[in-house]
């Protein structure tokens, strides 16, 4: 029996036509981008300081709008005072705040919790004593030239100082008084010196004028490098007594009571916009990163001290910004977290860090006593270590995704994986390679 | 007005019958001491209300009290903080206090002066009455940056801003005063051979007290707020610069804490005022201020 | 009855006062006003309301200045206040911040007389008028009454020679102005000053004054002696004499008396 060829030859051609079909299809499928989504995120900063002001490197660089990340307001609200964060993320005018740590840990009791760290990305050292450049008093560090141990050159440029005026923000004080560990080396206490509180850009404006002012202790590290940089001299400083007296009491109680500065986050929006957070985060890591890099670090230095400039009305230039991130202010990279803030042996382990301050503003009333969920608060250990999975899931993928053959759409998966890997998105990384592996 | 009562109404008690019988139990068994308790007390309760309802941003009464107690004598906190020495918050209040005393002080005898003065001198007025709209229209709390850059951060530069305050509000009240001092006695006293300094020792003066202890009281209420900005802006001490430290930490109870003493100082102030006025006005039917 | 005296006490001569209305209109308050007055006459100024009757004693008391004509006291020009002729004001002029004393002895504390000399003084006139024990005493605590006692008090106590009142009882009740019309007349009586009294109260008028001037729309229209005698009781003040006085003075002040006159009345007055 002959079979028609006619209808053959159409079934064969559907037949055809819907494999090729079905076959686009699961390509089509299996190929797509992802796509990164948009969202918003409410957030502030006080422009003082180079680590507040840290952030408006991703601002400028478009590094947010990389992520789907929108700012709002444009560019961030500028702060026109150290307090009004506080008072702004309390009311939730703000899903996010940069904002130095010892700040808000006296509100532990109330609304502290709900608003926890997510990411911290330096330590302060710019606790400093600082002299005026035409005073007769020698510095520590003049004294050791002459081949005094750093103990007892600091014993001599400390003693000198008794009875004299300090002129220093009060809000330094407003962290546990880091003066008097200082001070302690020439066997004072506060108590010894007389204190005049001003503002840190009055205490800067008024270093400019020979014999107004002889020692002072400013707060921000930009101010304190602009006096550094306009001849005034370290009398006792953080940095001297971490590198040559490192395992003094002195040393000992300055780490333990120093602070971070964070990204602080409202815990409704950590939660329920979860991976926006993660690529909030993300964004300071590739700051820090640009920051670092030697060929853009002029330009992100501009962009910060440009910033305060504006806003302080300073006079500060990009190298002052670079001296504040390496040595006054250093900050934590991505690389660096997991020696430094999470690294139990390190002076800088911040549980440890947080809980010591939590027990000093007990002992001084701050805090009522009793038990506080710090765990549960620094949240920034939490987004850590899900950030550290995400990469490690994403060298993973690329190691896979190397191996397999890929078409050119996949191709393109990974090419895009491997450019939010650069850029610290690690879950976005995972998602395209998950996109491209599927 | 005799309320009859309604022909449904059950019959009152005798002796309450066509009085109201809330007001006649008030009036007998509750005393005017009594009910300033109770209308303390429910400000008290509604406070506490406020507390429960919103604890991130009022602190309870039981709080504030206990702030109180912590730290008025001395302070450890404030201690912890570089702040006073260990000196509790009353070396501030002591601060301010004085600062305002002696800036409404010397503020009233400049301001008094010069516009009691300024009646029977009117080139006196000529030359003040300009300045005085002037500074008069602009609020004295954008003078604050300009003490501070002229004076610098000393106690000076607060005085004499209470002071500068108080003088514009005297002197355009001693002249409303001196103005409303009634011709008649003006014309008597020269009818009985007064002369101008006779005039102003013994009818402007006394004549123009009633109006001058109200304005007092009202420089009083200012200066306490003017201090209190003065030393947010570059003070050393004193209640508004704790405050404004406080706010730097967001610490709620010791804002509390440090606004109601400061609340506490300017009525106990005000009340010797009232007091004092009561001697210099015993001769008014009322021996109140005006 | 006229106190003897050579020379006059006050003197007008065409004393005229003119104010500038608002609308630059010109307004005499007085006009061409002439009068000569002796020590120790009780003088009268009588008028309707508005009519230049305080004017006329602000002229005298030196608070008002004449725009045309001479007003003199005891031959000197009137050129301002002056303790030598104090007045006793319409309103409430006693000075409240002082106590009653203190308000007696104003006039001599100015003149710098010494306390003790103050006290006998102001005891004196406190007795007179009847408030020595109220010396001590705010004023606020005295009745209007009292308190106008207190302002003859005051005047009295500056020994000046000429007392000017600008209807000093008129806020009073009659009862209590009655009593203080003797009082007043107690004290001219002993003093023997000159006294001008200005009151739109005939009977007042006739009750106080030996004469009366009266003034209309700023003139002075009539110069009536009243030559009654004292003191001036009901009876007295009801005789055909006293009622032609009051007839004549409505009449100069344009008021129409549709009563005839009572028998003899035009010869009882002798102009």
């Amino acid at each position: 029996m002959r079979v028609p060829l006619l209808p053959s030859l159409f079934l064969l051609i559907a037949i055809g036509l819907a494999l090729a079909a079905g076959a686009a299809a699961a390509g089509g499928a299996t190929t797509a981008a992802p796509g990164i989504p948009k969202a918003t995120v409410k957030f502030g900063y006080y422009p003082c300081c180079a680590d507040t002001s840290l952030p408006v490197i991703g601002i400028r660089r478009g590094f947010f709008r990389d992520v789907g990340i929108t700012i709002s307001p444009s560019g961030g609200h500028q702060f026109s005072q150290a307090a009004q964060f506080l008072p702004a993320m309390q009311r939730g005018d703000f899903d996010a705040v940069t904002a130095f740590s010892t700040t808000w840990l006296s509100t532990l009791n109330t609304f502290g919790m709900n608003l926890p760290p997510v990411l911290l990305y330096d330590v302060y050292l710019g606790r400093d004593i600082l002299v005026a450049p035409n005073s007769p008093l020698k510095t520590a560090l003049q004294y050791m030239k002459s081949g005094m141990s750093y103990r007892a050159a600091a014993r001599r440029a400390v003693a000198a100082i008794k009875g004299k005026t300090i002129f220093t923000d009060p809000f330094a004080g407003a962290q546990p008084p880091y003066y008097d560990i200082l001070l302690s080396y020439g066997g004072l206490t506060s108590k010894d010196i007389k204190f005049t509180f001003l503002s840190d850009e009055k205490i800067l404006a008024a270093s400019a004028t020979p014999g107004r002012m002889e020692l002072a202790f400013p707060l921000a590290a930009p101010v304190l490098v602009a006096m550094i940089r306009g001849g005034w001299r370290p009398l006792i400083d953080m940095n001297s007594i971490l590198k040559y007296d490192g395992k003094s009491p002195q040393a000992a109680e300055l780490m333990k009571e120093t602070g971070n500065q964070t990204v602080m986050m409202q815990r409704s929006f950590l939660e329920q916009q979860h991976d926006t957070a993660l690529r909030f985060v993300s964004v300071f890591y590739r700051s820090m990163a640009y920051q670092r890099n030697p060929k853009t670090a002029p330009i992100a230095n501009k962009i910060v001290a440009d910033t305060i400039n504006a806003a302080q009305g300073l006079k500060l230039i990009p190298a002052d910004i670079g001296v504040v991130y390496s040595q006054v202010d250093p900050l934590f990279p991505w690389e660096e977290q997991a020696k430094t803030v999470w690294n139990p042996k390190s002076p800088f382990y911040a549980p440890k860090g947080y809980a010591s301050a939590v027990q000093a503003l007990i002992a001084n009333k701050s805090l009522p006593e009793r038990s506080y969920d710090l765990k549960r608060f620094l949240a920034a250990r939490q987004l850590y270590a899900e950030m550290v999975g995400l990469q490690k899931q994403a060298k993973s993928l690329f190691a896979r995704t190397a191996k397999a053959k890929l078409d050119s759409r996949r191709k393109q998966l990974v090419a895009q994986a491997r450019r939010f890997y650069a850029w610290y998105d690690f879950l976005d990384a995972v998602r395209y390679l998950k996109a491209a592996s599927s | 007005m005799e309320v009859k009562p309604s022909p449904l109404a059950p019959p009152l008690p005798h002796a309450w019958r066509g009085r109201r019988p809330w007001a006649a139990l008030a009036r007998r068994s509750v005393g005017p001491v009594a009910l300033q308790t109770i209308g303390f007390a429910v400000a008290i309760g509604l406070w506490e209300v406020a507390a429960l309802l919103k604890p991130a941003t009022v602190p309870t009464p039981a709080a504030v009290g206990r702030d109180l107690l912590d730290n008025f004598v001395g302070s450890v906190y404030l201690q912890a903080h570089g702040l006073g020495g260990g000196r509790g918050y009353w070396y501030d209040v002591i601060y301010t206090t004085r600062n305002v005393l002696v800036g409404v002080g010397l503020g009233t005898a400049i301001g008094v002066a010069l516009g009691l003065l300024s009646v029977p001198v009117p080139v006196l007025a000529q030359v003040l009455n300009p300045i005085a709209a002037t500074f008069g229209a602009a609020p004295i709390f954008v003078a604050a940056p300009f003490f501070l850059v002229w004076f610098g951060v000393v106690p000076t530069a607060q005085v004499l801003m209470v002071a500068f305050y108080t003088a514009l509000l005297l002197y355009i009240f001693s002249r409303r005063a001196a103005d409303n001092v009634a011709a008649e006695y003006l014309e008597s006293a020269v009818s009985l051979g007064a002369k101008r300094l006779h005039v102003f020792r013994w009818i402007f003066v006394p004549g123009t007290v009633p109006e001058l202890v109200g304005a007092l009281r009202i420089a009083l209420a200012g200066a306490w707020g003017l201090e209190a900005i003065a030393e947010l802006l570059g003070a050393q001490h004193g209640i508004g610069f704790l405050i404004n430290f406080y706010a730097e930490v967001y610490g709620l109870v010791g804002m509390t804490s440090l606004t109601l003493l400061l609340g506490c100082v300017a009525i106990v102030c005000d009340g010797v005022v009232v007091l004092a006025s009561r001697t210099l006005l015993r001769w008014t039917a009322s021996g109140r201020v005006v | 009855m006229n106190r003897a005296c050579s020379g006059s006490a006050v003197e007008l001569e065409h004393v005229s006062c003119y104010f500038r209305h608002r609308s630059g209109e010109l307004v005499p308050a007085l006009e061409d006003v002439s009068f000569r007055v002796e020590p120790g006459q009780f003088v009268c100024i009588l008028g309707r309301s508005g009519h230049g009757k305080t004017t006329l004693l602000r002229v005298l008391a030196g608070l008002q200045r004449v725009t045309r004509g001479r007003a003199l006291v005891f031959g000197r020009p009137i050129a301002g206040p002056g303790s030598d002729r104090p007045m006793v004001f319409q309103q409430d002029t006693v000075f409240p911040w002082m106590h009653v004393r203190a308000n007696v002895e104003f006039a001599l504390r100015v003149k710098g007389v010494s306390k003790r000399e103050r006290r006998a003084v102001s005891d004196r006139w406190l007795r007179a008028v009847g408030l020595k024990r109220f010396a001590d005493s705010w004023p606020r605590e005295l009745s209007g009454g009292m308190r106008k006692r207190v302002a003859l008090a005051a005047v009295l106590a500056s020994d000046a020679d000429v007392w000017l009142m600008d209807e000093p009882f008129g806020s009073l009740d009659y009862f209590t102005r009655r009593g203080l019309h003797d009082v007043l007349l107690d004290l001219w009586t002993e003093a023997e000053k000159t006294v001008f009294f200005v009151t739109h109260d005939i009977e007042e008028a006739l009750i106080l004054a030996d004469r009366i001037l009266v003034i209309r729309w700023g003139r002075l229209v009539e110069d009536l002696p009243v030559d009654l005698p004292r003191p001036r009781t009901e009876e007295v003040r009801a005789t055909p004499k006293a009622v032609a006085v009051s007839r004549l003075i409505l009449q100069r002040l344009g008021v129409e008396t549709a009563v005839a006159e009572p028998a003899g009345a035009a010869d009882a007055l002798e102009v």
